[in-house]
């Protein structure tokens, strides 16, 4: 039976779906489906633009259907049957009819309490690790290949001692060693010791195989060639993670560039996941910037930034360009503790740079808890496994990163 | 509020200089034979100087008035002149032992 006028609204109960079904249409034909519905059976499908986007759960659920015409689709209450034989009656090219699913977050995480707000350093471990729920973790990256394309690494830091690390400069007469400190910070976050020497626990991959790229020079500034190379490198080393704390500013309206997003592609097809930093440039509430290259390609995960109140970082750039320039997921990025070149050891430092190894070292964690997951499977893996934040999705994407527990 | 960065005049991409740097994606199909359009690059005037056959990339150098031509080269998916990156990180504080080790000290 066809619910025509029904205010049943659809009750969780654990089922898997709603009780309505989902229609798509040939592109271009939702109104004259809808009129040809109304003519058929007397259902009157209100139109998703014509509500002025109040297209709440409740406007879903008290219709008698709902017509999305941008996108060529319908919701319609009823048995699945008789709406299927309607619609073909209608339309007879629609092309799937499916039953509505009730959808949900995975990787559900325990919410953290407004009292634990604002996370602070402790004698164990960095806010960041326990935002990102990494000391509980039973995964240490292990197995996992992990590359840090950046201004180099200081291949004798003690907290790193015993670690086979590879390594490869990419940037003439500069050899791997770090002397601007950013690198080592990155590596630090994403891949540092479960126990380093004199300090609280900062990283989050502990066990990851470290695969270090220098592609910046010591003022930490290089050329797309350097960190293409960089990136073709990691991924004839099989390195699942590639992380590149580095960008440049794109203006509203731009289009992503076409160079990285070939090459994010195929690192993707190859098993390689890259990740990079949305951009610092936003001085928040005045103004927001968009999501700067490489991080605005599709295939890239764009990592926004948090304070320890899992506030939006008054600099994180925002979603603002469509078609790859969207915020993925945000991390950790203010006042965080990571590992320093010789002789300082440690040091603290803010920015979507500090924020994107955190995404890097999650990602490592679930690449070693999924072992079939590589590349695009990874990167779904990961944009599931977040917690919400009350913030646009303009500015956080699906929410805070959470490491697999 | 405001939204975006309004693109000065001045920040044309290379503007004023007349041979670029640039990167070439060849196309998914041509990355086995990344040599033959290489050498297809280089007889419309491409300075090649690196081949990332990973990824599917060629890297080199190219007079401005060539790029045109280089983007209708057949297998070449793409054609950008190279630009600079830099980090993304705000202030980085050295020295920040003293407060680690304060910390450790707690424990």
């Amino acid at each position: 039976m066809i619910h025509c006028g029904s205010r049943t609204r659809p009750v969780l109960t654990g089922a898997k779906h709603t009780g309505r079904q989902l229609v798509l249409f040939r592109q271009g034909a939702g109104r004259t489906v809808a009129e040809a519905l109304r003519r058929a059976a007397g259902i009157r499908l209100a139109v998703s633009s014509d509500l002025d986007g109040a297209t709440s759960r409740t406007d879903l659920a008290l219709g008698e259907g709902l017509l999305f015409e941008r996108v060529g689709a319908a919701l319609i209450h009823g048995d699945p049957d008789q709406a299927r034989a309607l619609v073909r009656r209608a339309d007879p090219r629609a092309l799937i009819i499916e039953p509505e699913r009730y959808v949900r977050a995975s990787g559900a995480v325990q919410p953290l309490s407004d009292a634990a707000l604002p996370l602070r350093d402790t004698a164990f471990e960095t806010w960041g690790l326990k935002a990102t729920r990494a000391l509980s973790s039973r995964y240490s990256g292990r197995g996992i290949r992990v590359a840090i394309l950046d201004t180099g690494f200081d291949l004798g830091h003690p907290d790193f001692a015993g670690r086979g690390i590879a390594s490869r400069s990419f940037v003439a007469e500069l050899p791997v060693d770090d002397v601007n400190g950013h690198g080592t910070f990155c590596a630090g976050v994403a891949c540092g010791p479960e126990q380093p020497r004199d300090a609280p626990r900062y990283g989050i991959a502990s066990a990851a195989e470290l695969h270090v790229a220098r592609v910046l020079d010591d003022e930490a500034s290089g050329t797309d060639g350097n960190v293409l190379a960089g990136i073709d490198w990691a991924v004839g080393h099989n390195c699942a993670v590639i992380s590149i704390s580095l960008g440049s500013p794109v203006y509203l309206g731009d289009g992503y560039p076409e160079v990285y997003e070939h090459v994010a592609a195929r690192a993707l097809a190859a098993g390689s996941l890259l990740i990079a930093p949305a951009g610092n440039e936003s001085q928040r509430p005045d103004s927001i910037a968009p999501v700067e290259h490489p991080a605005n390609c599709p295939s890239v995960v764009a990592v926004g930034a948090v304070g320890p109140s899992l506030e939006v970082a008054p600099f994180s750039n925002g979603g603002l360009n469509p078609n790859g320039g969207e915020v993925s997921l945000v991390a950790p990025g203010i006042a965080i503790v990571s590992a320093a070149p010789r002789p300082d050891l440690y040091q603290t430092g803010s920015g979507t740079s500090m924020a994107t190894p955190f995404v890097a070292g999650v990602a490592a964690l679930l690449a070693e808890a999924r072992p079939a997951a590589r590349g695009a499977a990874l990167r779904k893996l990961l944009l599931e496994t977040f917690r919400g934040l009350a913030a646009p999705v303009r500015d956080v994407g699906v929410g805070l990163v959470q490491a697999p527990q | 509020m405001t939204y975006g960065i309004r693109r000065p005049r001045s920040q044309r991409p290379d503007a004023s200089l007349s041979r670029v740097k640039v990167a070439i994606a060849v196309t998914d199909d041509a990355c086995a034979h990344i040599d033959e359009v290489a050498a297809a690059c280089r007889r419309l005037g491409l300075e090649h100087t690196s081949t990332l056959a990973g990824v599917g990339v060629l890297l080199g150098s190219v007079e401005l008035a060539d790029l045109p031509k280089l983007r209708t080269l057949p297998r070449v998916a793409a054609v950008e002149i190279k630009r600079q990156t830099r980090i993304c990180a705000l202030a980085v504080r050295r020295a920040a032992q003293d407060r680690a080790a304060a910390l450790v000290a707690s424990r």
